[in-house]
């Protein structure tokens, strides 16, 4: 059943595939021009991609406008809130198939500011930030899963705002399955505009869309961590490195 | 009810009249002209044309043949200066009412002139291939000119499309039409070419098919099937020469019933989950295509006229991109390698070509 997932994987047409694919996910939006403002760069990496032939891309910021606006706001009186999203990955799309960590770099963030009508001068941001972990690029000794979330992330330090009593740090950096730009703008749409995202889902082309890159990269993912616990042979991809945490198991 | 179309080719009258014949029965008269008795210049003639007539029938090239009499006359104009004069006389009001302007001509003239110069494409409401008449051509004419009757006198968009609220659908399709002064031909030509003609927000019988996972063919409960859905069906304005549904409300009945979405589910289960619903045994879930592997169907194969998961198929290349709101037509790849696609005329998208290339290459 296994390798049935993968029936449609077909590695020489998969760079191609994919730029199709994104220009399928820029029209889907497209139609929800109330959100998301615009998707010419969804377009213009499909375009690269033809081009390139390789595995990797760099998304600039595309910008989703809040109607409805997140439940439980810090800021009670806050206008003109807006996401921007950017993403820049690279891997080999051949390891899909092996169950081995098809990514060699990504980094993903998601920003979100907006104006605080109380006080129009001082700006609101909240930011999110999501990465492979570069190996020896940061000798600390918290654990890196190889994916992983942080809040606040560099983009908040970038920003210098005034960070008045909140605290910032690096660490938790908490696990996550990789996201690569489809699976990117559904986790963002399902969390910040859960009507969009209910909308798209009765769409059975976006539905496909998401179906076909979670195979790619969520099931791989788990898979490994459930193989952990239930055979002792090394798996293709480390378990250790997606989740530093594991014990080992022996049977 | 009758309505009567005017009908103007520079070919003779042995071939005009049987045209003619042919485009009319008990609910559509169809008189034809030569070109040279219709003359443009004469205002008063035209609108009384208009007044008299509710449609309008053009052969595109005008221009090649005299008239038989003895003057010979020879008219240098095509289609396209005929029905701007008729749509400029009722834009600027020296008429009241507004009729539709149907080009018939042969494919290969009108892929010369008018698959090309696509300005002159909003002219035109509907256009009939006069070397392959359809069987329903008569039927095109009655609704179009019983639409244009209906939109005359009423401009309210609720009212014509049959909808009670326009919530569910994307502000820009109507965005233009709070202005009374536009003419009945853009109400028109905005509910056929952006509703009715291209899937979207309309969806014809294949698309529902597809999306309701069905193989048509073999289910024999089809027909009821449809009935099940009635109340998403389109019964606006030319519903009674298009049969169209809604694709939110087709969605709304499936929930309603099964509190899941038609694009959660595969083929199977969508047909799964109908049976149970309707009660309906005789329902067949439709298997991909040959050479697929996917039954998560949303589009269907415009070759094969066979259900299709739109990520397998190939974009067709119109000669006008779909907007926001509408989908492409797509087909599938094992038309293209039985190369069935070529006697149907279709063109795979530029963006399609390359990825196309591969995968043949690999049979």
């Amino acid at each position: 059943m296994a390798s049935d997932i993968f029936k449609s994987f077909n590695e020489n047409i998969f760079i191609l595939n994919m730029s199709s694919d994104l220009q399928q996910l820029g029209a889907i939006l497209n139609a929800e021009n109330n959100v998301c403002i615009s998707t010419s760069g969804l377009n213009a990496i499909a375009q690269k991609l033809k081009t390139t032939k390789r595995f990797e891309y760099d998304l600039p910021p595309i910008e989703f406008k809040f109607i409805d606006y997140p439940k439980h706001l810090s800021h009670k009186n806050v206008d003109n809130l807006r996401l921007s999203f950017s993403i820049k990955l690279g891997g080999d799309h051949k390891k899909i198939t092996k169950y081995e960590d098809p990514l060699e770099n990504l980094e993903f963030n998601i920003w979100i500011s907006g104006t605080n009508k109380n006080n129009p001068s001082s700006k609101l941001f909240y930011s999110l930030h999501f990465d492979r972990h570069i190996e020896g690029g940061n000798p600390s000794n918290e654990v890196h899963p190889i994916y992983h979330f942080q809040f606040g992330g560099r983009k908040i330090k970038d920003e210098d705002i005034d960070q008045g009593q909140a605290l910032f740090m690096d660490t938790p950096r908490i696990m996550h399955h990789p996201m690569d730009v489809f699976l990117g703008i559904d986790f963002l749409l399902s969390n910040f505009f859960p009507k969009v995202w209910e909308k798209l889902k009765k769409n059975g082309l976006y539905n496909n869309l998401i179906t076909k890159y979670q195979s790619y990269f969520v099931y791989p993912y788990f898979r490994t961590i459930t193989k952990h616990f239930e055979e002792s042979i090394k798996q293709p991809w480390s378990s250790k490195d997606i989740y530093p945490q594991l014990v080992e198991v022996k049977y | 009810m009758t309505y009567k179309y005017l009908y103007i080719d520079d070919a003779e009258k042995h071939i005009r009249e049987p045209f003619a014949k042919q485009l009319s029965n008990e609910n559509v008269i169809v008189i034809p002209k030569h070109v040279s008795e219709v003359i443009l210049s004469d205002t008063e003639k035209m609108i009384e044309y208009i007044n008299e007539f509710d449609g309008l029938l053009l052969d595109l090239r005008l221009d090649e043949t005299a008239s038989e009499d003895e003057a010979k006359i020879k008219i240098p104009f095509t289609a396209t200066v005929y029905a701007q004069h008729v749509r400029t006389l009722v834009t600027n009001g020296h008429v009241s009412k507004d009729i539709p302007i149907v080009l018939f001509s042969t494919d290969e003239k009108l892929k010369k002139v008018y698959s090309v110069d696509l300005t002159s494409q909003d002219l035109f409401d509907r256009y009939i291939e006069k070397t392959r008449i359809p069987e329903n051509a008569i039927l095109k004419l009655f609704s179009l000119a019983n639409g244009y009757k209906i939109i005359n006198s009423e401009k309210d968009i609720s009212a014509l499309i049959g909808l009670d609220t326009l919530d569910e659908l994307d502000e820009r399709i109507f965005a233009r039409y709070n202005d009374l002064a536009i003419p009945t031909h853009e109400y028109a030509q905005t509910i056929l070419k952006d509703l009715i003609y291209t899937s979207g927000v309309l969806i014809n019988e294949l698309l529902l098919a597809s999306r309701l996972g069905i193989d048509i063919k073999k289910s024999s409960d089809w027909e009821k099937l449809k009935y099940f859905f009635q109340d998403s069906k389109y019964i606006g304005v030319f519903s009674d020469g298009w049969n169209r549904w809604w694709m939110h409300l087709v969605n709304n009945i499936f929930y309603s019933q099964s509190g899941t979405y038609l694009s959660y589910l595969d083929a199977r289960e969508r047909v799964n989950i109908l049976k149970k619903i309707t009660g309906l045994d005789n329902l067949i879930a439709a298997e991909p295509i040959e050479e697929n592997n996917s039954n998560r169907f949303w589009t269907y194969c415009k070759v094969l006229e066979r259900p299709l998961d739109p990520l397998e198929g190939f974009k067709i290349n119109t000669p006008i991109e779909p907007k926001a709101w509408q989908e492409y037509d797509y087909c599938s790849l094992y038309s293209i390698l039985t190369q069935k696609h070529k006697a149907k005329g279709i063109k795979i998208h530029p963006s399609d070509k390359e990825r196309l290339e591969i995968l043949r290459s690999e049979y």
